[in-house]
């Protein structure tokens, strides 16, 4: 029976240097759940520092590794993981939202009184599931960082334990994750089936098998890549495909995927709906990103007939112009109508997911000297959509108080000349979500519309400008109800806690640093084009 | 110094702004204490704005820029941190720094809630409006010319009248959804130039004149016209004008009507005359018959208002359609006349809105039936409100008959045919015709703007209320004082102005006249040649 | 075990196949499909066959749920206390979890004596990783019944 041993074992390309980010976090994760046993209660600044620490170590991390991203060790663990500035940018993003989720939650846990500790150590493994989705070249990989993610990210969606719509946005949250999980892992496993060869096993010392022959596929993106072309059963690709874009789809929360998103961003605790709607939903792009993009790339035609990765190309690109389409207009279109807050957050949330998506669409029609701008510049425009979305849930919470009483657009009612600093931050987000000059929002949005326009997208910046220009009126409503109407409730201005002024200043910065200036930023996101990675050498 | 100048004048009303912020914080700020910072920053920005008059006479021969500072800003796209002004642009800073100081000064006792914030807004709006005129970077200008919007919007929500909440709102979005277009026409003209640097892509446009080829010229002449035409705003377009200015501060509508609807016409001679030529010919015989309709549906409805705020926004309307007639002329005389106008515009109308706003103040009303017979208790400010809508009315020796007679000369002379094409059939429009059209809406103006003088100022004093009314103070005649002047000035002596124009306006046109020889004006000629 | 076999045939027969005829993604996955249809027919089946065979005999004791005679005091769907649960949570964690090892105990000796440096460092790292959690568990009392 050695017939299975038939290709040897022996151990992967270990390099712990390529996971250094992602080892310190799960380090500090495990060090702030012990800290957490070992004291008990109420150590709620001690985890918070620590967490903080951790996060800051790991961007250091990152940082360290950058300039090695274009070197010649990018690759380690059998294939497993990749070192490229695609990865580094998102893990950079990752990083940004943790630590201002923990900024923003502190207040939140103190109002609620609760364990702030397992919060932390969520929060930080969920981290870690990002990063790897990120870096993962291999779809069990990219698949197993999406569990870690989701798995932390339903507890912290039902995290107040006592409030049913916290426990209706996690158990649906849940159930529609796992769904979408499903799918995904049914398109891995198609995936697997349709790049299937043969594979001429080593003949043993006996000499008993030489003839032997395996049938083998293959989960490594550019595995893949090489066999798009001669898979021996295509249907099977395109239905694996397929799959994957729905199951991603569900993650980014992209129309008509995107049902779940307003029930449990309204019912989750808001500091945790500001971390879902920027982190999980930028890691989603992290993963869809490089596997449509390096699994199944456009490939020349060669003769009469168009290859089958030409085909999977043409169709991928179509579908996901569709659903760019659908995602942008279904999100504005909706969010008109909303009389909550955070729902109206979520819809816009959606909505943004959609104009990414117009870059996402420009970077798969690109080649590959201008996909490396595309990419950046979706990754640029998540980063600003991270910073200006965290920093308006970050003033939600404060005005929602404790239990998320105060969420209705209702509630926001005359406060703008009460609460100037809160309603005038909150404008500034509002502004910047809305794609005013000035401000992160408008230099993504032209980032991303550019390169659509560069690839001859021209009605897809059309539809995107249009919606833009829907979007005006929720956006601005809001700024309406806070400035030009008189208050009608009671309403105490709340008195702005120091963590939270940090992460207002913080992002009130960011905000304008890549409106102003976006140069820098976008240089480094762009430095190398992602680089495809072998397992099979 | 020089090549600073520019970026001080677009910093210094900034800092203001973060004086006045900062200030608010401090323990013993008081609210008349905003004010005073307000007028500060705003009169030094006028003061050292007054030095772009260093500049040569000819300024802007031969397409150059002057006190230009040009710094690589996002790099990665091509943009530019690139500013300069020239014979065009000088004179709309030179306005919106005269403007500013004037409207704060209104606003002294007329704004009795949350000056800081209103004080605030100005100084941010002047920075941004200087911005607008002297950027020579696509993206910069696109910034600026956002990012005046946010403020105004603030100006007509917070502090302006009964219906400011619909008012702002519709300025808010008619002008968003316009700059989107002029966005995407922006993004556009990337994509096909690889930089946003206004300079280059003339260049460009000029060493290669097919760089762009018709059909994408054709939609980018639209998208930013759009965009302007809104602004100015040109007669289909222009319903968000009267409820804007008549809910806005007095002043939010000096600066409204002063200097933002000159974004418009600027924004059409700078980039859609400069870079889409051909178009602008092509597209001259729409324009012109808007700017008529403009001229003459602008001064009949204005004549029926019962409200005279909005009657002086009605004449907004007739009289930015002589601006747009002049500049679609093609003549160095009309586009002279348009940019005087421009200017005239500002200075007269700004000054009407000024008085409007002193009575509402003392009366809180604005309806033409609750005034009648003002000269007596107010002898003072019936001669300057005369004065000023005689001035805006165009009567020789002031400025406002400069304007429009250069308009009319220029439109009288362009040597051109407006052509028409329905189906097979073309139709002239003979330049003497659209001449005489615009003419009548002269005498309309005269016809609105005197039946209004006769019943707010003459007459016995019908209100009880109105017999005990306080004459203008001396901070409301000083601030009045220098747009007297200068509507004074202007009417007399145009020299200055026009010969430090006259080189930048020239290099416009001669963009748009090159390569026509038929003298004809239409797009289906164009084709067929 | 009727489809172990049936697997099994399945495998030998495309594997025995030349590599050109190992295309038809149908025939691939026949052993499958006879499992599937195997595993839908083999309940049904005693169901269905059942009614047939049995005298089918109903009065009021046969139709109460337990047919002692007792009613049900209770509700069917009971509540269990959530100890219960974590139990279970427990028992997945750390007895599932340890299935790993075996796996590992069959490939640990390979022939190459670096992979066995690196799997007995990996299983410590793997077994740490639980104790941790099972630290844990113990500190916030989920070990605790009362």
């Amino acid at each position: 029976m050695n017939l299975s041993f038939a290709i040897p074992l022996s151990a992967p390309d270990v390099n712990f240097r390529l996971l250094l980010p992602e080892l310190i976090l799960s380090v500090t994760g495990v060090v702030v759940m012990l800290v957490d046993a070992f004291t008990g209660r109420s150590q709620r600044r001690a985890t918070a520092t620590l967490s903080l620490a951790g996060l800051a170590a790991t961007a250091w991390a990152t940082l360290w590794l950058w300039p090695s991203a274009q070197g010649a060790d990018t690759r380690a663990w059998g294939g497993m993981i990749v070192l490229d500035p695609m990865r580094l940018s998102f893990t950079l993003v990752f990083l940004i939202v943790a630590a201002l989720t923990v900024l923003i939650s502190a207040i939140w846990v103190e109002w609620e009184g609760l364990p702030a500790g397992e919060f932390h150590t969520l929060l930080l493994f969920a981290t870690v599931g990002m990063m790897l989705m990120a870096s993962g070249n291999d779809l069990v990989m990219i698949f197993l960082g999406l569990e870690i993610l989701s798995i932390a990210t339903y507890v912290m969606a039902g995290f107040r334990k006592n409030d049913l719509r916290s426990n209706e946005s996690s158990l649906k949250y849940f159930i529609l994750g796992s769904f979408s999980s499903a799918f995904l892992l049914y398109g891995i496993a198609l995936v697997y089936g349709a790049t299937a060869h043969e594979v001429s096993a080593q003949p043993q010392a006996s000499g008993a098998l030489a003839q032997h022959v395996i049938l083998a596929g293959t989960t490594n993106i550019s595995a893949i890549a090489e066999r798009v072309n001669d898979g021996l059963y295509p249907p099977l690709l395109f239905a694996g495909a397929a799959m994957l874009m729905i199951g991603f789809g569900f993650k980014i929360a992209s129309a008509p995927f995107h049902v779940w998103t307003p029930d449990v961003y309204e019912g989750a605790p808001t500091p945790v709906t500001a971390f879902m709607a920027a982190g999980p939903k930028a890691a989603g792009f992290a993963a869809f990103m490089r596997v449509f993009l390096l699994a199944f790339p456009f490939v020349a035609a060669s003769g009469q007939m168009r290859s089958t990765g030409a085909q999977l190309h043409d169709a991928w690109l179509g579908a996901l112009w569709i659903l760019a389409v659908l995602t942008m207009t279904v999100g504005n279109v909706v969010a008109l109508v909303q009389t909550n807050v955070k729902r109206m957050l979520a819809y816009s949330s959606i909505a943004h997911a959609g104009y990414a998506l117009v870059g996402f669409v420009a970077a798969g029609a690109a080649d590959s000297a201008h996909q490396t701008d595309a990419v950046a510049a979706v990754v640029f425009y998540l980063l600003a959509y991270a910073v200006m979305n965290l920093g308006a849930f970050a003033v939600v919470t404060l005005i929602a108080r404790s239990g998320d009483r105060r969420t209705d657009i209702e509630d926001y009612r005359g406060i703008g000349f009460d609460s100037p600093a809160l309603s005038l931050t909150l404008s500034l987000f509002l502004l910047s979500l809305l794609g005013v000059p000035l401000t992160a929002g408008f230099m993504g949005k032209v980032m991303v519309f550019s390169q659509a326009l560069g690839e001859g997208y021209k009605w897809l910046v059309v539809i995107g400008v249009l919606n833009t220009a829907i979007s005006v009126y929720y956006y601005l409503g809001l700024i309406v109800v806070m400035f030009f109407r008189e208050r009608t409730t009671e309403w105490r201005a709340p008195r702005i806690p120091t963590t939270l002024a940090v992460v207002l200043v913080l992002t009130v910065a960011g905000v304008i640093y890549l409106g102003l200036f976006p140069g820098r930023v976008i240089n480094a996101f762009r430095a190398v084009q992602p680089i495809a990675v072998s397992s099979l050498r | 110094m020089q090549q600073y100048l520019l970026t001080i004048l677009i910093l210094l009303p900034a800092v203001g702004a973060l004086a006045v912020g900062l200030h608010g914080s401090a323990p013993y700020a008081r609210a008349q204490h905003y004010r005073w910072i307000a007028l500060g920053f705003s009169a030094l920005t006028f003061a050292v704005s007054l030095l772009l008059l260093g500049a040569p006479v000819g300024l802007g021969a031969g397409g150059t820029f002057h006190f230009v500072q040009d710094l690589p800003w996002v790099e990665s796209v091509g943009a530019h941190y690139h500013l300069g002004v020239d014979g065009i642009s000088l004179w709309l800073v030179l306005l919106t720094t005269l403007l500013v100081p004037v409207s704060i000064l209104s606003s002294w006792t007329a704004i009795e809630k949350r000056e800081l914030a209103f004080y605030a807004s100005m100084l941010v709006m002047e920075s941004a409006m200087i911005g607008v005129f002297v950027s020579l970077d696509l993206l910069l200008f696109y910034l600026f010319f956002e990012a005046s919007l946010v403020p105004m919007f603030f100006l007509i929500g917070v502090w302006g009248g009964d219906r400011k909440l619909y008012a702002a709102i519709k300025f808010f979005i008619y002008t968003a959804v316009g700059s989107l277009l002029m966005l995407a026409g922006i993004i556009a003209l990337w994509y096909a130039f690889g930089t946003f640097d206004y300079a280059q892509i003339l260049a460009a446009l000029q060493a290669d004149p097919h760089r762009l080829t018709a059909e994408w010229a054709f939609w980018l002449f639209l998208a930013f016209a759009f965009a302007f035409s809104i602004k100015i705003p040109l007669f289909p377009l222009h319903t968000w004008l009267p409820d804007a200015h008549t809910e806005a501060p007095t002043a939010g509508s000096v600066i409204l009507a002063g200097v933002l609807l000159k974004m418009g016409t600027y924004g059409l001679l700078r980039f859609n005359f400069a870079l889409f030529p051909e178009q602008a010919r092509n597209f001259a015989p729409l324009f012109v018959v808007l700017a008529v309709i403009g001229i003459i549906y602008g001064a009949l409805v204005a004549m029926v208002q019962p409200d005279v705020k909005r009657l002086v926004a009605y004449s907004s309307v007739s009289h930015m359609g002589f601006v747009v007639l002049g500049m679609f002329s093609f003549t160095e005389w009309g586009m002279q006349g348009a940019l005087y106008q421009m200017l005239n515009h500002g200075v007269s109308t700004g000054a009407l809105f000024l008085l409007v706003g002193m009575i509402y103040e003392r009366r809180h009303t604005r309806q033409i039936a609750d005034f009648g017979g003002l000269s007596k208790p107010m002898p003072l400010f019936a001669t300057l409100f005369v004065f000023t809508a005689l001035s805006s009315v165009g009567l020789p020796l002031l400025n406002g008959f400069v304007g429009e007679f250069l308009i009319m000369f220029g439109t009288w002379n362009t040597g051109f045919v407006y052509l028409f094409w329905v189906g097979e059939r073309a139709f002239h429009l003979n330049t003497w015709v659209v001449t005489m059209l615009a003419a009548t809406g002269v005498i309309w103006a005269a016809v609105y703007m005197l039946w209004m003088l006769q019943r707010v100022l003459f007459g016995r004093v019908t209100n009880e209320k109105n017999r005990r009314l306080a004459d203008l103070n001396w901070r409301e005649i000083g601030l009045l004082l220098p747009l007297l002047a200068l509507m004074v000035f202007m009417g007399a002596y145009p020299r200055p102005f026009l010969e430090r124009s006259r080189a930048s306006i020239e290099q416009v046109r001669a963009r748009v006249v090159a390569g026509e020889t038929q003298g004809v004006f239409s797009a289906a000629a164009q084709e067929s040649k | 075990m009727l489809s172990a076999l049936l697997l099994q045939a399945g495998m030998s027969l495309t594997t025995a196949r030349t590599p050109a005829g190992v295309g038809g993604p149908v025939s691939g996955y026949w052993p499958v499909m006879v499992f599937f249809a195997v595993a839908v027919v083999f309940p049904v089946l005693p169901v269905v066959l059942g009614r047939f065979v049995r005298p089918n005999l109903y009065g009021e004791a046969k139709m109460r749920p337990y047919e002692c005679g007792i009613d049900p005091t209770t509700e069917a769907h009971d509540r269990f206390t959530v100890r219960f649960y974590i139990v279970a949570m427990l028992f997945l964690v750390f007895d599932v979890e340890t299935i790993f090892l075996l796996p590992w105990a069959i490939i640990f000796m390979g022939d190459d004596f670096s992979f066995t440096k690196f799997a007995l460092l990996e299983m410590f790292f793997f077994i740490g990783i639980l104790v941790v959690g099972y630290y844990y568990a113990w500190r916030k009392g989920a070990l605790e019944w009362a």
